[in-house]
């Protein structure tokens, strides 16, 4: 989403205009879902860790300071909600769902010629990031997957850029070796 | 992790994936090389991360959000004012005053509201003196003087109809385009 439609539904959100919310949440969304993906081993954790976020966003938004640091401000409240339900569930499994895995579609485009996937491992992707540290996914999904800067990176998770630049390359390199 | 024949790791090369290859790697074929199989690599995830992602009914899931948020009452404040048309005390939201002040500003070429506020600063039943807060951008063609003149005058067309008032004060911060204050003024004006 431009920034200045972000700017504008953000500010229409604060105003107390539930259509405006309502355009955030169909646009954010997937994004979000995503990202608390990063945190259970189930889609349908994620879509209540998600669902709770936007209500607790709604409910908090006069304390928003800066517009221009939604998505941050947002994806750090979600962070929050996940973290909460884990310490709640202290025997939640970082497993992976492999009944939604199986069922998920093998992507059409051909692979590059210089990465050693093989067709029968394509469904493996979010196999993958969860065999990874809870930190790692977390920052890869953020950089990667959402597009953020290592900044808002860093301010989603709550560690210094540095940080995020460091626990971006073990990512990148721990999928590399899954994946080579 | 990978030693690359220049005595570099594929770890280094990961550590600035995402920013211009330095000196070295422009000029070493194996850094240059790891580089080109690790965004390769990347990219292939990320897209293979998105295809594999279970499809979700964004429509349905936004439907039961907002109906959950819509049970939550509204965020807005209820104001006593007094209607210009007939002189009889009435009660008006925040947001009806805030959809009258967009509607204002929505036929403006030179300045986008981002955001705005109102209430009242009297305690006066019906309320006579107003604070509103407009953060607006304006066009690269259009200057601060203009847009201040121009804001002062939407607010009032704006109000004007829905209350009687007294004293207008309008803090206005025009930003950039991400939302970031760049300039603030506070304008005022009286009946």
């Amino acid at each position: 989403m431009e920034p200045t439609r972000l700017a504008v539904l953000v500010g229409r959100s604060m105003e107390g205009d539930p259509e405006a919310f309502g355009e955030l949440v169909t646009v954010m969304t997937p994004g979000l879902r995503q990202y608390c993906k990063t945190f259970f081993s189930s889609w349908h954790d994620a879509e209540d860790a998600t669902q709770d976020a936007w209500i607790r966003a709604w409910q908090s938004l006069g304390s928003l300071r800066e517009r221009a640091a939604f998505k941050t401000w947002l994806y750090r409240m979600a962070r929050n909600i996940c973290l909460d339900r884990i310490r709640q569930r202290a025997n939640d499994q970082q497993t992976v769902d492999d009944e939604v895995l199986e069922q998920t579609p093998v992507p059409d485009r051909e692979l590059p010629e210089n990465v050693a996937v093989q067709r029968g491992e394509v469904a493996d992707a979010w196999q993958i990031i969860n065999g990874l540290p809870s930190a790692l996914r977390q920052t890869f999904v953020l950089v990667a997957l959402q597009g953020m800067s290592y900044k808002e990176a860093a301010l989603v998770t709550n560690v210094s850029e540095s940080t995020v630049r460091g626990r971006l390359a073990r990512a990148r390199n721990a999928i590399s070796e899954a994946v080579s | 992790m990978t030693t690359l024949p220049c005595g570099r790791t594929s770890e280094d090369v990961l550590l600035n994936l995402d920013e211009p290859a330095g000196l070295h790697e422009l000029q070493c074929r194996w850094c240059h090389a790891e580089r080109q199989r690790l965004k390769d690599q990347n990219g292939f995830i990320t897209r293979l991360l998105q295809t594999s992602t279970p499809e979700h009914e964004p429509e349905a899931f936004s439907k039961g959000i907002l109906g959950k948020i819509a049970s939550l009452g509204p965020r807005q404040r209820i104001w006593d004012v007094q209607d210009p048309a007939t002189g009889l005390p009435r009660r008006l939201s925040s947001l009806e005053l805030i959809k009258a002040i967009r509607k204002a500003f929505a036929d403006s070429t030179t300045t986008q509201l981002n955001y705005t506020e109102i209430k009242a600063t009297d305690a006066k039943v019906p309320h006579l003196r107003w604070k509103i807060q407009c953060h607006v951008s304006m066009a690269e063609d259009s200057s601060a003087g203009v847009v201040e003149q121009q804001v002062l005058s939407l607010v009032r067309d704006a109000i004007s109809p829905l209350i009687i008032w007294d004293e207008v004060v309008v803090d206005l911060v025009i930003e950039d385009l991400h939302g970031r204050a760049i300039e603030s003024v506070t304008l005022r004006e009286e009946s």
